[in-house]
C-alpha cells in the first residue's frame, strides 16, 4: 500500500509515522509543505526549524524520503505526486484548500482530521464555537478531503461529553482531544484500506452544516469562562 | 406613487464573503466597491441584530471584527450599541 504524508506539522508527523509502523504500514514519502504567507504573518503555523530538523532526522533513520514543497498544489508538486502512484494521502495541511487535481493524485483520496463534529461544524475554531453554541458533545472528525472547506465525505466522528471534561482551559481541552482522537483518527482509514482495499465514508449535504471563522477575542473570553464554569 | 426601493440581503452569503476575504482587514480602497466603510458598519449593525434573532453568533463575531477594525474609520457608535445589546442577550443565555 502506497501511502504518503503531506504535512505542515513535523512533530505530529513523526508520531504518526511510528503509529503507522505499529500496524506495519510504512509511508513511501513525507512531503513537508511551507506555510502560506498569511499564516507566517499571523504566526499561526510558525513551526520551529528544530522540529523540521527532527523530522529530517527521523525520516533518514526510517529511510523514508522527505520532500520539500513550497506550494502543495503547484504543477511540479502534482507531477511529483502523480509519479509516485499513491493509494492514500494523509494530510496535515491546514492553511490551504486542496485542489481537485491534488486530490486526484491519490487513488483513494486524501484523509484529514478536523477539530469539530462534521457536518455541523466546518471551518476554524470549531471546538470553541461548539462550546459557545452550548453543545453537549465535542469531538474530531476524519474526512476524505474535497475542494471545499470541510465538506468532504465523512469517515469517522469521535465524540466526547463536554461535561466530563469541564472545568478546564481551552488549551487543556484541545490537548486532550488531540491526544485522545486526532492522531488515532488517521489510523482507522489506513487499517480499513489495508483490510478491505476501500475506505467507507458518508457524503455530506451542503446544507447540513455551517462554516465557522476565527473567533473574536471577546467571544473567546466567554468560551474560556464557560469552560471554567464561570458566569460570562 | 413612487415605489419604495428595498434591498434583499442574503446575510449568510454576505458573512461568507466578508469573512473569507477578511474584508474588515482591508482598507476601503482594497475592498470590493460595494463594501465601503459606511456599508460595512451598516452590515455590522444588521449582523448584530440578526445574531439575536437567529442565535447564530457567527454574525455577532463579524460585527465585533468590524467594530475593532482599524481600517474602518467612520463613527461606530450605533454599531457599538447593537453589539452591546447582542452581548447582553448572549450572556443571558448562559
Amino acid at each position: 500500500m502506497n501511502i504518503v504524508i503531506v504535512t505542515q506539522k513535523p512533530i505530529q508527523t513523526i508520531i504518526l509515522l511510528y503509529m503507522l509502523g505499529s500496524i506495519d504500514v510504512f509511508p513511501k514519502g513525507v512531503f513537508s509543505v511551507s506555510t502560506t504567507y498569511n499564516h507566517k504573518k499571523l504566526g499561526l503555523l510558525n513551526e520551529e526549524k528544530e522540529s523540521l530538523d527532527t523530522l529530517k532526522f527521523q525520516c533518514s533513520i526510517l529511510k523514508i524520503p522527505l520532500y520539500f514543497l513550497d506550494n502543495v498544489c503547484s504543477y511540479n508538486s502534482i507531477k511529483l505526486l502523480q509519479s509516485l502512484k499513491i493509494d492514500l494521502i494523509l494530510s496535515f495541511v491546514t492553511d490551504t484548500i486542496l485542489t481537485g487535481e491534488f486530490i486526484e493524485t491519490s487513488k483513494h483520496g486524501v484523509v484529514s482530521a478536523h477539530g469539530g463534529i462534521l457536518p455541523k461544524y466546518r471551518g476554524v475554531d470549531c471546538l470553541r464555537w461548539a462550546i459557545l453554541n452550548g453543545e453537549e458533545k465535542i469531538g474530531v472528525s476524519t474526512q476524505l478531503i474535497d475542494p471545499g472547506v470541510d465538506t468532504g465525505d465523512i469517515i469517522d466522528i469521535f465524540q466526547i461529553d463536554l461535561s466530563s471534561m469541564v472545568p478546564c482551559s481551552i488549551s487543556d481541552l484541545d490537548k486532550k482531544l488531540y491526544y485522545k482522537f486526532k492522531l488515532e483518527s488517521y489510523l482507522h482509514p489506513v487499517k480499513q484500506l489495508k483490510k478491505t482495499l476501500k475506505i467507507n465514508s458518508k457524503p455530506q449535504k451542503n446544507n447540513d452544516g455551517k462554516q465557522y471563522f476565527s473567533m473574536h477575542p471577546q467571544l473567546k473570553g466567554f468560551v474560556d469562562k464557560i469552560l471554567m464554569n464561570k458566569k460570562i | 406613487m413612487k415605489e419604495k426601493k428595498t434591498r434583499f440581503i442574503d446575510l449568510e452569503k454576505e458573512l461568507l464573503f466578508l469573512e473569507s476575504r477578511r474584508c474588515y482587514s482591508l482598507s476601503e480602497l482594497e475592498r470590493d466597491k460595494r463594501y465601503n466603510d459606511h456599508e460595512l458598519i451598516n452590515l455590522g449593525i444588521i449582523f448584530a441584530k440578526h445574531s439575536i434573532e437567529s442565535l447564530d453568533w457567527r454574525f455577532l463575531n463579524l460585527s465585533l471584527k468590524i467594530r475593532d477594525s482599524k481600517d474602518i474609520i467612520l463613527d461606530k457608535d450605533a454599531l457599538e450599541k447593537e453589539i452591546a445589546s447582542a452581548i447582553r442577550f448572549l450572556k443571558k443565555s448562559f
